[in-house]
């Protein structure tokens, strides 16, 4: 794979890594450069006695370095990483001097391990407490049920005393019940009812908006009461929006799905101190979409190995559920490479006859992933006011988020004709993650 | 009213005072309607919400629009710049080493290439802001960022034809940023569109449009310009009559040099040497005034008549003096130092040297007053080799670019791109400062090390580079200064080199 310099400074942190990582981009800052089929590495004169180890596994990628930075890929890795995009010449020791052999097998063994631990696993070595276990589970349960009672008192109250009182309510009337739903227990619940707190003050038509949102939560709370009467995915998918994690060695165990998957774009969204980042993948062959969902907490990295444009060859495990989407990695196979092209929906009507299918199977499915083949992007609106569409052949069109800020590189990159954007849909608007225009791939803040 | 109104509405009020009752028709919809037990009044309405609402979401298909599409853009014939000069770009727009974005451009589409598309909208917003760009970015938006800027008023500057209505409705500051730019395309439109207002534009504004006449300044505007020295507003006369005087064969010089010309005498004084005899002016009279002669001197110490001569000298073109006298610059200068008046006339010839841009008196008169100091702006005029000679002997005399040093301001203000002779010299000086005091006075060199790394020669980068490295060793001491100096030179010297290729 050859790697683009955008890509590279995609994985950058922040603004002031992908500055300095290009500061780094000079043989002048290197010794001892050099690179084989699986890493790069080089030594790099920083403010300390001896140099910094940096170097990479380019086969993800994935990065090393003997420096302090908490930045991850720091300054340095990247550095290295757009040097030998760059010029790779510089690069002449072919031989891996032994911290970097050390480090490649190092990592190997420990995809092996995981393999392993997967077979001892499988051969019935439970090592944790069983009945310990079931008892936590049961408090757990409980807790839920009782701060899902109580949340279906409140939210009848709203039902009776009517949406319009709720808009004179202070803002505690929101905090409260999602404190009380964090205690229960029930983060997923919890993050509902904080995202409709800002509803009864966004203007023209809110009522509408927070109905919604309130029934969807009712739904909710029904299915959870009827348990084991629903089918078993639908109980999964109620269980994972509750906020009850999956148990990912448990996945690990199920078979995979093996593809080509198009990394189609990411997206970071922050709330309290918790940054969610979602990636969105696309199998070549099967057609599918997987999200790969990380949480970084405060200072905490975020997945670097994903790169935007990208295909990675590897083996994907669904989680459970009525309309799989969410997935981890199971194992990858080679390296990186590019894609031979792009796919996804041809027509509008075809993305949304998909998601038709997805709300059905799923009714609490939040965001859609929707590759587009072939929409123009519009501008309707004067000076101060204006709102952004794609529009597909057949003249259909969506409306995109009023927050997306990046409507105006959309609209330079297709310049007034057809390119195949890649977005979260929301049943509402579209959020563009990424475009595919003149055989290049470009990604949006 | 559809079914989901009338769920909301209900749902507004509350279920309490008056229960949700739909009549729903006899399809699936409304079979799972009924279902929904009267009973529970809050379970009913949340219910059927709930099911409605995702009825809705799933079933309606998004809308068509049959209206035609925007003209689409033509194919550019230019390539677009490579990736990794896209992200020079890109980190230039950020804000980082953003004094460097001139050359990016200026050599982009030297190469004959444009911006990557991408880019386009915060290179556009960046000529919005700072009009000084707007000629250098102009040449690297091809027909795609012409295309685009065509959409957004804000970027109106780069578009082919400019919209006379905002003349007309737009506000302050949009038709100033007009008027400029239609100066610059059709000067002769411009004037026409000013002249139709200029009864009506407020004082403030009249005094802040005129001075755009700057651009495409010629002798069709003369007659505009000379009826504008009668205006009521000080700022307004002022300007037209600097106008005038940037004029070749405006009336106004010519009245000035007819002025000027019977108060100066070329003579050979007792001891046959040549000689200035300056009768000074006895009144500063109306038209004095009008053509913009200020009555009261700036700064005490010079004599109000003296300071008549030197303003009104400050406007003739320099040029006249050798054809009036018969003598060379050198013995003008010589003559005015033998006169009473001589600080007036070197004075007087110094503006107009700075005015007229004329390189050969600036470097006469430079070579005269440049030990009295503050000169700056006579250097501006001279010949770039002159400008570099001229620094590149002071550096010898005395490496140091401390800020109590003269070679310090010409480097400051040496604005155009250096030779390889003196960015050598430059080179030779920071090694100078490397030896002796390590760049201890980290707020001499802040800023000032941009300045260098923007004009130092290319071809010197790499070996000012590796010597400075070594000279400042270890890098943990290094002055942030020089830190930042040779990241700034790197990057010059990485983007310069990714444009070549």
């Amino acid at each position: 794979m050859n790697w683009t310099a955008e890509q590279i400074l995609a994985l950058a942190p922040d603004a002031p890594s992908a500055k300095a990582g290009q500061g780094l981009a000079t043989a002048r800052k290197w010794q001892a450069l050099g690179a084989d089929e699986q890493a790069a590495w080089g030594l790099c004169q920083g403010s300390g006695k001896d140099p910094y180890q940096t170097q990479i596994d380019l086969t993800e990628p994935a990065f090393r370095c003997s420096c302090p930075s908490r930045k991850f890929p720091c300054k340095h890795g990247l550095g290295l990483f757009l040097l030998l995009a760059t010029q790779p010449a510089a690069f002449k020791e072919k031989r891996p001097p032994d911290w970097v052999v050390e480090w490649v097998a190092s990592r190997a063994k420990r995809a092996q391990q995981r393999v392993e631990k997967q077979v001892k696993v499988e051969a019935g070595e439970k090592t944790v407490d069983a009945a310990a276990q079931a008892k936590r589970a049961a408090s757990r349960d409980a807790k839920v049920t009782t701060g899902l009672q109580e949340l279906e008192v409140w939210l009848r109250d709203i039902a009776r005393g009517g949406l319009a009182a709720v808009q004179s309510q202070p803002p505690n009337f929101w905090e409260r019940t999602v404190a009380r739903l964090v205690d229960a227990q029930a983060p997923g619940v919890a993050r509902l009812v904080r995202e409709m707190a800002g509803i009864p003050a966004s203007g023209e038509g809110w009522e509408g908006r927070l109905l919604e949102r309130l029934s969807r939560l009712y739904l909710l709370i029904e299915g959870f009461k009827r348990g084991a009467d629903l089918p078993e995915a639908v109980q999964t998918d109620i269980r994972a929006l509750i906020g009850w994690t999956q148990n990912q060695e448990e996945l690990l165990r199920l078979d995979g799905m093996r593809d080509r998957w198009l990394v189609l774009g990411q997206r970071v969204e922050e709330e309290d101190r918790l940054r969610a980042h979602r990636i969105w993948l696309w199998g070549e062959r099967s057609g599918r979409a997987a999200l790969i969902l990380h949480f970084a907490h405060g200072q905490q990295p975020l997945d670097a190995s994903f790169v935007t444009g990208a295909v990675i060859d590897a083996e994907l495990v669904y989680f459970p559920g009525a309309y799989p989407l969410r997935a981890i990695v199971k194992q990858r196979h080679g390296p990186t490479s590019s894609p031979d092209g792009i796919s996804g929906y041809p027509k509008i009507a075809d993305a949304h006859e998909a998601f038709t299918g997805a709300i059905a199977a799923n009714p609490w499915l939040e965001k859609f992933p929707m590759p587009l083949l072939n929409v123009t992007p519009l501008r309707h609106g004067h000076e101060h006011s204006e709102m952004w569409f794609v529009r597909d052949a057949e003249g259909r069109v969506l409306r995109l988020a009023p927050r997306f800020e990046s409507g105006w590189t959309m609209l330079a990159l297709s310049g007034g004709r057809e390119i195949d954007i890649f977005g979260e849909w929301d049943g509402d608007h579209l959020w563009p993650l990424s475009a595919f225009a003149e055989n290049r791939f470009a990604k949006f803040r | 009213m559809s079914l989901w109104n009338e769920i909301t509405n209900t749902a507004l009020i509350g279920c309490e005072r008056k229960p949700l009752s739909l009549n729903p028709q006899a399809d699936k919809l409304g079979g799972l309607l009924t279902q929904l037990g009267q009973s529970d009044r809050e379970g009913a309405l949340l219910g059927a919400a709930a099911v409605v609402s995702l009825y809705g979401r799933a079933g309606s298909l998004p809308s068509k629009d049959t209206r035609p599409l925007p003209e689409p853009c033509q194919p550019d014939d230019a390539p677009r710049c490579s990736g990794l000069s896209g992200i020079h770009l890109a980190t230039m727009l950020r804000g980082e080493y953003q004094q460097l974005a001139p050359e990016w451009l200026s050599k982009v589409a030297a190469a004959g290439r444009r911006a990557p598309e991408e880019l386009l909208p915060p290179l556009l917003e960046l000529g919005r802001i700072q009009e000084d760009l707007r000629e250098a970015i102009l040449t690297v938006l091809g027909a795609r960022g012409r295309w685009l800027a065509a959409q957004n008023p804000d970027w109106d500057y780069a578009v082919g034809g400019l919209d006379e209505r905002l003349w007309e409705t737009g506000s302050r500051e949009r038709r100033l940023s007009f008027l400029a730019e239609m100066r610059r395309r059709d000067a002769a439109r411009a004037r026409e569109l000013l002249m139709s207002s200029w009864a009506q534009e407020s004082p403030k504004d009249r005094a802040d449009l005129l001075p755009l006449f700057g651009y495409g300044l010629s002798l069709d505007d003369e007659s505009f310009l000379e009826s504008a020295l009668d205006d009521r507003r000080k700022e307004v006369r002022r300007a037209a009559a600097d106008l005038l005087t940037r004029l070749p064969e405006s009336a106004l010089r010519q009245r000035t040099l007819e002025r000027v010309r019977p108060l100066l005498t070329f003579k050979l004084n007792r001891l046959r040497r040549k000689t200035i005899e300056v009768t000074l002016p006895e009144a500063c009279d109306k038209a004095m005034q009008r053509d913009g002669v200020e009555p009261k001197p700036y700064s005490h110490g010079v004599g109000e008549k003296a300071w008549w001569l030197q303003q009104m000298l400050g406007v003739i073109p320099p040029g006249v003096w050798p054809r009036e006298s018969g003598w060379t610059i050198r013995e003008l200068i010589e003559g005015a130092e033998r006169c009473d008046w001589k600080s007036a006339l070197i004075e007087g010839w110094s503006q107009a040297a700075r005015l007229h841009r004329d390189g050969e008196w600036a470097d006469a008169l430079l070579a005269e007053t440049y030990k009295q100091g503050q000169v700056e702006y006579l250097f501006q005029v001279l010949p770039p080799a002159r400008q570099e000679a001229f620094i590149i002997e002071l550096l010898k005399k005395d490496p140091s670019l401390h800020t109590s040093k003269p070679a310090r301001s010409y480097v400051a203000t040496c604005w155009r791109q250096w030779g390889e002779q003196l960015s050598r010299a430059v080179m030779n000086s920071l090694l100078h400062h490397a030896a002796t005091d390590r760049f201890k006075d980290g707020w001499m060199w802040s800023g000032f090390t941009d300045y260098i790394g923007c004009r130092l020669d290319p071809a010197l980068i790499p070996e000012t580079i590796s010597r400075l490295t070594d000279a400042t060793k270890p890098p943990a001491e290094r002055a942030p200064a020089i830190e930042q100096f040779l990241n700034f030179i790197q990057f010059r010297h990485e983007m310069l080199k990714e444009i070549r290729q």
